[in-house]
């Protein structure tokens, strides 16, 4: 099969991915970023933390923000809050080791034809591309919480 | 029972006789008999009144004869027990800081000596010792006891000096051993450590009675080895070999942790202080790119003076304008300039803050072995406790890790091996039909692993019964037959780490109340490490400890807001307060002053407990500012284990840190400079308020 679309393939980049979704959402984020699928502890609130970071994990001691990756979407009301028992993939970026909020893993899989951050899996469905970076930079960039301290 | 007034009276009389007896064994009149009688009236007396000790160096001069070394430790015993108050140190010179710390390396020294001397006994078991032990043990003893004399804990020193006598009577003496000897042995030397650990007095003198309350039922064979002699030839003033506090080598420092631990403190706050000159430093850039902004604006008025017919002010004020905005355009670049040195000056900071804590972190890193002698001992006397026969072998002690996590981990340790007494070993006759060797073992071994330390607590025993958990957990109620059906054997011994589990069928002193495991894990926990569980039905259990390397301890006042428990470095908090909830006021009355209140709720936008009339508050003090702050609850000072929050987290103003609590919960620490920036507002002005440095 794989080698039916070979032609296709060498003109796109072919990723190793792991599909998640998060409602109706499907996204995929290139394997070579995940440590590993876990299910969230309890999740404590970080007031006056950016929309995009839903609360902090104790991961094996280590204190890691679990963040939404749907800021990226641009949805103006953050996603619900995390709750123990959540799925999330753990990560590191630029040293920054955090963790994704997700409902459920579709698959682990091999996809190619990205168009503009977009892909198109076996089935027709389209699925949008997780650039952790971008992610994390978004999320660092996004304004406080509402409940953030405000001088005067 | 000495606090009776029949008791006083007889303690009276005793003191009195005792005074008369010791004045006739000092008496160069008094004949050989004479001095035999006192002596043997002293013994009799001291025993009546229970003063094992005096008793026990009467005896020594009955059976030896009076010499003068001898007379004057029984003299100093007396005077120390009958006629000096009990909790007056009697020691004059010994009581500055420089003794204190002589003494605590005497006790440092003294547990070691002695846990080897109980190690070398353990070992023995039912096999009598040669010469060579026996000369190596005394050698051991002797050297306690001048040390002891060294610091002026004469006490110790005359225990120690009764252990050696033990040792001495037993020279040639093989046919007097016995298992049970030996084990006897072992308790003495564990109640005489016992005694050296404490540091006050009255405490001391009751370990030391037990010492020789213990030494009175030993049965050591009649008669006297050789070393009562060569003691008598030196006239009794022999002078052991003082020992190994001062001979020790100059170049090896020992340093009382606590000073240390004070360092360490202080290098915790530093990093506090360094992510807080960062944040400034990170505003101040920030503030550069705002006013960079505005200045662009700024040209435009002037240029559009170019085209037109400009009259003189006109000219003049564009000129200005363009004067202004080369002046500015320097004072920005310098502004970058100073904002992006800070910002490296502080990443210097960092390092040399790091090499600093990495410096002292490698100064109070124990080996693993200091532990293995704290927890020998205690093993000892659980398995005494519970009537087995466990033998404890250890490994890897000389795997290194911080005191703070030692600290913290001592009592998960012991709860695991009274686990392993009361659960794990089995009782010798089942362990004999089992076809095991009647003596348990107990194996403590420790690595490293990278920045992680595991510490192996296993046991030979009987092994976690997984089918009989089921039964009971279902039995008690705390789970129903369908999840103890389909919960695996892995889940089953995980529900014992849960509060309110306990193995045995009944509590006993042993193996806790249904606390034992879920202390284990908390504690654990909160020093960011887990437990693992792995057994095996009739070949033991295992429990894998993984803990890391080291830990950044520190006290800290625990509060709840709006359901999550945050915390507040301790050394920042002045006092706590009530206030109204109906009205929260802006300001509390302490006792010394009015302070800013701050509604912590709003600022962390939680609710307000729903009926509730006052709130507690937390008033603190930072770089000279006072301020208090509302809470939901005090939950109450605890000692934490502080982690930091990651790149991401990190750049919050408001939290200095994390700590994972008992139960995993990762707790914020608030940072006490970015509270009083919120209530002082007008004091340094966050990002926003670069309007007021516009340039005049």
């Amino acid at each position: 099969m794989a080698r039916e679309r070979a032609t296709d393939g060498e003109k796109k980049p072919m990723r190793n991915v792991i599909v998640f979704a998060i409602g109706r959402n499907l996204y995929a984020l290139e394997l070579r970023w995940v440590h590993e699928v876990v299910s969230l502890p309890y999740v404590t609130r970080v007031p006056t933390a950016p929309a995009g970071v839903l609360g902090a994990v104790n991961v094996r001691g280590a204190i890691v923000p679990v963040i939404d990756v749907e800021v990226l979407g641009g949805a103006p009301a953050p996603g619900r809050p995390a709750r123990p028992g959540d799925g999330a993939i753990l990560l590191e970026v630029d040293d920054a080791p955090c963790a994704f909020r997700i409902d459920n893993v579709e698959e682990v899989t091999t996809l190619h034809g990205e168009r503009r951050g977009r892909l198109t899996d076996g089935r027709g469905r389209d699925i949008a591309i997780v650039d952790p970076e971008e992610v994390v930079r978004r999320v660092a960039a996004e304004p406080p919480g509402r409940g953030g301290p405000r001088a005067g | 029972m000495r606090g009776d007034a029949d008791e006083g009276s007889v303690r009276e009389v005793f003191a009195a006789e005792a005074a008369d007896n010791l004045a006739t064994l000092k008496d160069e009149a008094a004949t050989l008999e004479e001095k035999r009688a006192a002596a043997a009236n002293l013994r009799e007396g001291a025993a009546l009144v229970g003063e094992h000790a005096i008793a026990h160096a009467a005896a020594d001069l009955v059976e030896r004869g009076a010499s003068a070394g001898g007379v004057a430790a029984l003299e100093a015993r007396v005077y120390e027990r009958l006629i000096r108050p009990t909790d007056v140190e009697v020691e004059g010179d010994l009581e500055s800081e420089e003794a204190g710390s002589l003494r605590r390396l005497f006790r440092d020294e003294a547990d070691e000596t002695l846990e080897r001397i109980a190690t070398t006994l353990a070992e023995l078991g039912d096999r009598a010792p040669g010469a060579a032990v026996l000369r190596e043990l005394m050698r051991m003893t002797h050297t306690l006891k001048g040390s002891a004399a060294t610091v002026q804990l004469g006490a110790i020193g005359e225990a120690s000096h009764a252990l050696e006598d033990a040792f001495d009577a037993l020279r040639g003496r093989g046919d007097a051993w016995s298992q049970r000897l030996c084990d006897q042995l072992v308790e003495l030397v564990d109640a005489l450590r016992a005694a050296v650990s404490v540091g006050d007095r009255a405490t001391q003198n009751a370990q030391i009675d037990a010492f020789y309350g213990l030494l009175s039922r030993l049965e050591l064979p009649r008669g006297q080895g050789s070393h009562a002699t060569e003691r008598g030839a030196d006239g009794g003033a022999s002078a052991p070999p003082a020992l190994s506090l001062k001979q020790r080598d100059a170049a090896v420092l020992r340093v009382d942790a606590k000073r240390i631990d004070s360092l360490m403190d202080s290098v915790g706050e530093l990093a506090f202080d360094r992510t807080r000159i960062t944040r400034r430093a990170t505003e101040i850039s920030q503030l550069a790119t705002d006013i960079d902004r505005a200045r662009r604006r700024l040209p435009a008025p002037a240029r559009r003076l170019e085209g037109a017919e400009p009259d003189e002010a006109a000219r003049e004020a564009a000129e200005i304008l363009a004067d202004l905005e080369s002046e500015l355009d320097r004072q920005l670049a310098a502004l970058r300039q100073a904002s992006g040195a800070l910002l490296e000056d502080a990443d210097a900071l960092r390092r040399t803050g790091k090499a600093l804590q990495d410096g002292l972190t490698r100064v109070r890193m124990l080996t693993v072995s200091s532990l293995f002698r704290q927890l020998a001992p205690q093993l000892r006397a659980m398995a005494r406790a519970a009537g087995k026969r466990i033998r404890l072998v250890t490994s890897g002690g000389d795997t290194e890790f911080d005191k703070a996590v030692a600290t913290h981990v001592i009592d998960a340790l012991l709860q695991l091996l009274r686990n392993a007494v009361a659960h794990g070993i089995e009782p010798p006759e089942t362990r004999r039909a089992r076809g095991k060797p009647t003596e348990g073992r107990v194996t403590i071994a420790a690595r490293q692993e990278g920045s992680t330390i595991v510490l192996d607590v296993s046991d030979d025993g009987a092994g976690i019964d997984v089918p009989a958990l089921r039964r009971r957990f279902i039995e008690r109620g705390a789970w129903t037959e369908a999840r103890a059906e389909l919960a695996s054997d892995n889940e089953v011994i995980q529900a014992l780490f849960e509060p309110g589990t306990s193995q045995r069928e009944r509590a006993d002193s042993l193996a806790g109340r249904g606390v034992g495991l879920s202390a284990v894990r908390e504690s654990v926990a909160r020093l960011g490490g887990e437990v693992q569980t792995r057994s095996i039905p009739e070949q033991g259990t295992r429990f894998r400890v993984r803990l890391p390397v080291t830990a950044a301890v520190s006290q800290a006042l625990l509060f709840k807001v709006g359901g999550d428990v945050f915390a507040l470095p301790q050394s920042y908090v002045v006092e706590t307060a009530h206030v109204d909830a109906t009205s929260l006021p802006r300001h509390l009355n302490t006792r010394s002053r009015t302070v800013p209140l701050v509604g912590l709720h709003q600022v962390l936008e939680a609710e307000l407990p729903a009926d509730a009339r006052s709130l507690p508050a937390v008033v603190l003090a930072f770089a000279g500012k006072q301020l208090a702050i509302t809470c939901d609850k005090i939950v109450g000072p605890r000692e934490i284990v502080i982690k930091q929050l990651g790149p991401i987290l990190s750049t919050l103003p408001l939290y200095a840190g994390g700590t994972i609590s008992g139960s995993g919960k990762v707790q914020l620490i608030f940072d006490p400079a970015e509270l009083v920036r919120i209530a002082f507002p007008e004091g340094a002005g966050p990002p926003g308020a670069g309007r007021d440095l516009r340039p005049r």
